[in-house]
């Protein structure tokens, strides 16, 4: 019995550490949004950087939403001489390929790529359709998102940084009455955004390329050695990989781009899996030689860390929950004394108010007003996330113990109903920033 | 199943108006006058310091106050009280009252209670069933439960008395009490237009925790008083600090909802 209650207390005070870092840093961020300094971005040269661009959108059985980004591409307010869009049929099944031979055929800066071999997943297929492209810089969309008019000028203007290796802009769900989960999860890509990547970008730290609604400049890319298809997340990967070479990640807040987030936990679930599966790796390879490397600052190197050992709360934390119930019901004087359940219950207050105060702080920002409502609901969420993160890490290190180091890539379910195929949920009129 | 893209005719002007874009996007006059100054932090800093010595130093009063709101629900909720006795709770914090209620042996609780456990474990079955998104949550309420019952079976002589459960439960609450100043610095008086505002926040915090401690206690006590031991990890994590976390982000929240309509008008 002592000896379980001393290992609970190590484990406690080590776990309460910790969040403790990440709760700071959380902090850190939130406060720093409401600076009075004003946010970097470089929206007053939009339009003024217009170099040749390449648009990479990958398909793999997106008959339900390939027409939308296409259309939305093709409006968007950029020269079409200088844009190239190379729309990716990922050895699909369904029409997707068809959709794609449509628009090419009327449009000529969109060329189809139909993929019929090879290893699955995006990043192969970003691989084998990078070689086609022929723009300085690489964009890239999701099938299922939608771009703005001027998404593709605003994310083009960073790069008139030479420093600027890759720039990423900014996601929001729009289906968010789609279910409370995609409530929750708009929530959460607003703190993630609105906050997060503003206050990294804006303090000079390591804002993160996210492989959609972003771009990379095409030499950065070869210099980097290109997508590593061996990566679930080859957006963390190349992120890693720029930062190690001293490139740096612009963010553009403005550019907002619209994406379906998941309506269902398992589709949620899924995805979480393969987020945690990819970042883990990408923590295992480029940790120490983001560390190592001399071009980064030693806040930067600091920041790097903390973002690809993100999903490391979720088991730390449920460590901290065990070790603090073996602790409260072994109900000693000496073992739970005032200043230990001060450190205890003050580290369920703060650090797990951190998220939740990016969460407010990111709702405020974006006049989300009625959405924050939905706040101590995300505890349902948080409790769920925290599970299948432990879940996917279990199965990561499970992998490399027994040696299967082969991750099969799961693409994100679509919901968008079939009748809405083909059509723009926002035709017929745009609707407020609180939807 | 088909699907529909327009085909811009020759010549014709390249726009777009129906795209998506949302009515703002970005904050312009929202929310720059909140004045996130080191002046305010410091303010918020010294207040929290001086509602945490005052709970400190009058941890004794709110101690009595806490067992007076706590009695008048068991006088409503008409459960014996058979006697006050003091508790220790911590060296120089105060003891507190302690109501007497008697608390069955896992042996002599009644059938009625039997059939709640089953009914309750049943019913989060089914909602982690039903809802995948609460599925873990309701699995480890029921896992609760369970481990409830197991040390219940094994060690059926296994309770505590009322006046150790309201050691225990004050032991977590005063600990609570003394870092919600703390916490409303950093969720409320920093994040509120007026410095008024967020002190304002801060108080009316520190009074429902206190208030809303006295009636989940109570709640508490009449549960173990039908109950026994059965509910016990269940009161502890739902009742007790799963609802301090819930009502502090409930708060938040509708202060965030405020200060968002302040900002955005009509708006938002």
């Amino acid at each position: 019995m002592v000896l379980l209650i001393i290992i609970s207390k190590l484990c406690l005070y080590a776990a309460i550490l910790f969040l403790a870092l990440y709760a700071i840093r959380h902090y850190i961020f939130a406060y720093s949004r409401f600076s009075l300094a004003r946010p970097r971005d470089t929206m007053d040269i939009v339009g003024f950087v217009m170099p040749r661009i390449t648009v990479l959108v990958p398909m793999h059985n997106e008959e339900r939403v390939a027409a939308d980004i296409l259309q939305a591409l093709i409006a968007c307010d950029y020269e079409w001489e200088k844009l190239q869009i190379i729309a990716i049929n990922d050895r699909s099944r369904d029409r997707t390929g068809a959709i794609i031979d449509e628009f090419a055929d009327a449009y000529p800066m969109i060329q189809s790529f139909h993929r019929t071999e090879g290893p699955g997943g995006k990043p192969a297929a970003l691989l084998a359709a990078s070689e086609m492209a022929t723009g300085e810089i690489v964009l890239l969309f999701d099938a299922d998102y939608y771009p703005g008019r001027a998404m593709l000028k605003m994310l083009v203007a960073p790069f008139a940084d030479p420093k600027v290796g890759a720039v990423m802009g900014r996601v929001v769900p729009h289906n968010v009455g789609g279910s409370l989960l995609a409530g929750l999860l708009s929530l959460e890509r607003a703190a993630g955004y609105q906050d997060g990547q503003q206050a990294r970008y804006n303090l000079g730290l390591t804002a993160q390329f996210g492989g959609t609604v972003g771009g990379v400049r095409r030499t950065a890319l070869m210099a980097v050695g290109g997508w590593n298809t061996d990566s679930l997340t080859e957006d963390t990967d190349l992120t890693c990989r720029l930062l190690e070479r001293g490139w740096e990640v612009a963010y553009v807040n403005r550019a907002e781009c619209y994406e379906e987030v998941p309506v269902a936990w398992p589709v949620r679930r899924n995805q979480l899996q393969r987020w945690v599966i990819g970042h883990n790796g990408c923590l295992h390879r480029y940790a120490g030689r983001l560390c190592r490397s001399r071009l980064l600052t030693r806040w930067q190197k600091i920041d790097a860390v903390f973002m690809l050992a993100c999903y490391w709360t979720a088991p730390v934390l449920v460590l901290g929950w065990l070790a603090s119930l073996v602790l409260y019901f072994a109900h000693t004087p000496d073992s739970w004394g005032f200043v230990a359940l001060l450190m205890f219950l003050g580290y369920q207050l703060f650090a797990n108010q951190a998220t939740f105060v990016e969460l407010g702080v990111a709702a405020m920002l974006d006049g989300s007003s009625r959405r924050i409502l939905l706040l101590p609901l995300n505890l349902l969420n948080f409790f769920s996330s925290t599970v299948a993160i432990c879940n996917a890490l279990w199965q990561f290190y499970l992998r490399r113990i027994t040696g299967d180091g082969n991750q099969e890539w799961r693409k994100t379910g679509r919901t968008r109903d079939e009748a809405d195929a083909g059509q723009s949920p926002f035709l017929g009129g745009g609707r407020g920033g609180d939807r | 199943m088909g699907f529909r893209f327009r085909v811009r005719p020759e010549g014709a002007a390249r726009s777009n108006s129906l795209l998506p874009r949302r009515a703002s996007i970005y904050p312009h006059r929202s929310v720059r006058f909140i004045a996130l100054t080191r002046r305010r932090g410091v303010l918020a800093m010294v207040a929290a310091l001086i509602l945490c010595l005052i709970i400190g130093f009058n941890s004794f009063d709110l101690f009595q106050l806490h067992a007076r709101i706590a009695a008048f629900f068991l006088n409503a909720a008409h459960i014996p009280v058979s006697g006050w006795q003091y508790v220790e709770i911590f060296p120089g914090l105060g003891p507190s009252l302690a109501a007497e209620t008697s608390v069955p042996l896992f042996r002599d609780l009644p059938p009625l209670a039997s059939a709640v456990f089953i009914i309750l474990f049943v019913v989060l079955l089914v909602v982690a069933q039903r809802v995948a998104l609460t599925r873990n949550f309701a699995l480890f309420l029921a896992f609760l439960l369970i481990c409830s019952a197991v040390s219940m079976v094994l060690d059926p002589n296994f309770r505590f008395s009322s006046s150790e459960f309201t050691q225990i439960w004050l032991r977590n609450e005063i600990c609570i009490w003394m870092l919600l100043p703390w916490v409303s610095v950093t969720l409320f008086v920093m994040l509120q237009q007026s410095f008024a505002k967020g002190l304002g926040w801060m108080l009316l915090l520190e009074t429902y925790a206190i208030f809303s401690s006295a009636l989940r206690m109570a709640f508490s006590h009449a549960v173990m008083h039908y109950t026994g031991m059965l509910f016990f990890p269940l009161l502890w994590f739902a009742i007790g600090l799963l609802s301090n976390l819930l009502y502090v982000l409930l708060f938040y929240s509708i202060s965030v909802h405020r200060t968002s309509l302040k900002a955005w008008g009509s708006r938002a």
